[in-house]
């Protein structure tokens, strides 16, 4: 999956390896089919595109429009573009070409008529995107803008308060906004990939005045391994935990035989480097990722490294979970993931030893095993360029999430000092804030559907656009925010139910709560709030399904614990009719939703 | 200019094989795009992208546009000093 896998793969070697794939050569590949839009050439990307797509298990069926092709392939709904029924469309724009005249002759402009240019390139995307909206539920990538070579004022320009480069800092926030306004629509970060090959060698000439191509053959090889990191990153949810082994990867030697004053970790070589990976480290955290440790080692003299070596920049509560003892690492390994309450496919797996990985991909296949090179100067690049976290969008849980498992520690302990299930929850003093999904909640709620599998009635992986199709064709979609005296544990439910033949008949299509919060009762006061939403309008049978993933056994019993009949006695079709009864509420759970939501006096009928 | 000789006198035409997808004894010094239907301009780029991988030369514009035969294709690597 990284760099390392095709080290110096030749160009006919690449050509051969696409040709294979799409002669569709690889087994178990999930089909992704990419629709580009742009101004230039980018026909030349497909064969990377392909190879790196099929490295990270996806068969990229790729169309690309002719250059400059964005208007007609968008607006006409019978181009080639809709015929393709895309998964992904990709828009990828140049300044040279959008805005030519603010990109080639920056300083023959007057500030208003660089404003100008901005707000007419800003409308033009917004336009087409907000018509992609309408006309597709693929996911949209928006590129953003590459300096171009162009340099204005030469050396002076960076002096400059008008410079092109804060131009092109303002282009680049409104395409990030345009996308931040439109569910399912994120930034591909061209900008940034140029930058990483650089801008000299991101273009070969002769491709570009003969061909309309503005990369040369290093420059597709990088974009093609981007795209397909990006399109991953559509289809596969992101690891949750990282497990890190402790010697040779957190520090330099074994803490066994060197000691605490021994082992290397420092502000000099080689310490300073294992130094600068724990700091990349905490960064992730800051990201949502959970630092896990499994390590074969003392449990006491690591713990003894945590608190008191003094270039330990990760300390003993930066980690959920530490599994240090002498097990097999994929004990360890389940472990963490049955602590954390974790399916192990959601863990990845950072450790300096070859045999070791080795017998985790055995023993766990599902388990992401980075590749980790000898030299640990290599490790930070290794872990970016595995993509094992990539996501497209960072939700206000995942900033707060490795506090969040902190606090649920906090909580862990209560219980275990609490004599019964009821005063253990009434004694977290849990308040629930329930609402209809909007622009704001939408990209944690689809975030919650696409990952969630163990309390989750249905699993079914709707899509952002697909949720918001779903309500704007009547559908009732709530949320569920849960706070307790230890800390706010976000939005961590959803339910979404749909008319069933009439507004007299409901079905509930998602019900899911985070792994964060089960067994607390606020599947209970989510269903109750729903229900009386449904009743508001018109419902009078509520019907639900069970569908078993063999991670969700634990939803298996909702619908019956709730005043639902089993209507085949296969437990997996749920009916319950909705009368004047009192509705499922639990005790140990304040509710705070707004009238409009508990039902009484809803304005809106059927 | 260091003249370079090619691992095996066929190299061009395994190169252009692999490039194309067709097979290496099909490539003669007449081949050119009305021979190869694979030959268009899109994979006339991967052609010439693959010919400066494998002999480590770099073409001009030039030189893109007039490689459109094996045969020329030889005598431009030739003018680059590599035997091919």
């Amino acid at each position: 999956m990284d760099r390392s896998d095709q080290p110096h793969s030749t160009v006919t070697e690449l050509l051969s390896a696409a040709r294979q794939i799409e002669a569709g050569a690889v087994p178990h590949l999930r089909v992704v089919k990419v629709g580009v839009l742009s101004t230039v050439t980018v026909e030349t990307l497909r064969p990377s595109l392909v190879v790196e797509g099929a490295a990270r298990g996806l068969w990229i069926r790729p169309y690309f429009a002719p250059f400059n092709q964005l208007e007609q392939q968008v607006f006409d709904a019978r181009s080639p573009l809709h015929a393709c029924e895309p998964d992904v469309v990709i828009l990828a724009m140049r300044l040279e070409e959008i805005a030519p005249r603010m990109a080639c002759r920056f300083l023959a402009l007057a500030d208003e008529e660089v404003q100008r240019e901005l707000a007419a390139i800003e409308e033009r995307l917004t336009s087409l995107v907000a018509r992609l909206r309408r006309t597709t539920q693929a996911a949209i990538l928006v590129c953003n803008y590459a300096s171009p070579t162009c340099w204005p004022a030469g050396l002076a320009d960076a002096s400059r308060e008008e410079s092109l480069t804060h131009a092109v800092h303002l282009a680049n926030q409104a395409v990030a906004r345009c996308c931040r306004q439109v569910p399912g629509a994120y930034v591909l970060d061209y900008a940034r990939i140029v930058a990483e090959v650089g801008l000299q060698r991101w273009s070969d000439p002769k491709l570009w005045y003969l061909g309309r191509i503005p990369f040369g053959a290093e420059a597709q090889r990088a974009l093609g391994r981007w795209l397909a990191r990006y399109l991953r990153a559509v289809c596969v949810s992101p690891c949750k935990c990282l497990v890190l082994d402790l010697d040779n990867t957190l520090w330099g030697g074994g803490l066994g035989e060197e000691g605490l004053g021994g082992i290397a970790l420092g502000e000099d070589y080689p310490g300073n480097v294992y130094k600068a990976f724990q700091r990349r480290l905490l960064a992730l955290r800051d990201e949502g990722v959970l630092l896990a440790a499994a390590s074969k080692n003392d449990e006491r003299e690591v713990r003894d490294v945590l608190a008191r070596h003094p270039d330990a920049v990760l300390k003993a509560e930066h980690f959920a979970v530490m599994e240090i003892g002498w097990h097999d690492k994929a004990t360890s390994l389940r472990r963490i993931a049955q602590q954390l309450r974790l399916g192990v496919e959601a863990l990845a797996v950072f450790d300096d030893s070859a045999v070791e990985r080795a017998w985790i991909r055995s023993q766990l296949p599902e388990v992401t095993v980075i590749e980790v090179p000898e030299d640990p100067l290599g490790f930070i690049q290794a872990l970016e360029d595995s993509g094992a976290f990539d996501r497209l969008a960072l939700s206000p849980e995942d900033l707060t999430r490795a506090a969040a498992y902190q606090q649920d520690q906090q909580r862990q302990r209560v219980q275990a000092q609490s004599e019964s299930v009821e005063e253990f929850l009434s004694g977290l003093e849990m308040r629930a804030t329930i609402g209809c999904l909007s622009q704001e909640t939408l990209p944690r709620v689809a975030q919650l559907v696409a990952k969630t599998n163990q309390f989750n009635l249905t699993s079914r992986r709707h899509s952002a656009q697909a949720i918001q199709a779903m309500v704007d064709a009547g559908a009732v979609a709530l949320w569920l925010r849960l706070a307790d005296r230890f800390g706010d544990n976000g939005l961590v439910g959803v339910a979404i139910a749909l008319p069933d033949g009439g507004p007299w008949r409901w079905r509930i299509d998602t019900f899911l709560l985070s792994c964060r919060v089960i067994g607390r009762g606020a599947e209970t006061a989510l269903l109750g709030v729903l229900l009386r939403r449904l009743r508001a309008r018109g419902a009078r049978e509520v019907l639900g399904d069970y569908v078993p993933t063999g991670t969700n056994r634990l939803a298996a019993t909702f619908y019956g614990r709730h005043g639902f009949a089993d209507v085949d006695g296969t437990g997996r079709s749920w009916s319950r009719s909705l009368g004047a009864e009192d509705l499922p509420l639990t005790a140990a759970i304040a509710i705070e939703a707004s009238d409009e939501l508990v039902g009484a006096r809803t304005p809106d009928g059927p | 200019m260091t003249l370079r000789t090619a691992a095996h006198p066929d190299q061009l035409a395994r190169v252009i094989a692999a490039v194309f997808g067709i097979p290496a004894d099909t490539v003669t010094e007449e081949s050119r795009p009305e021979t190869i239907p694979q030959w268009d301009s899109m994979s006339h780029i991967n052609l010439v992208l693959a010919l400066e991988d494998e002999f480590g030369v770099s073409f001009s514009a030039e030189d893109m546009v007039e490689m459109l035969s094996v045969r020329l294709i030889r005598l431009i690597l030739a003018e680059r000093g590599v035997t091919a």
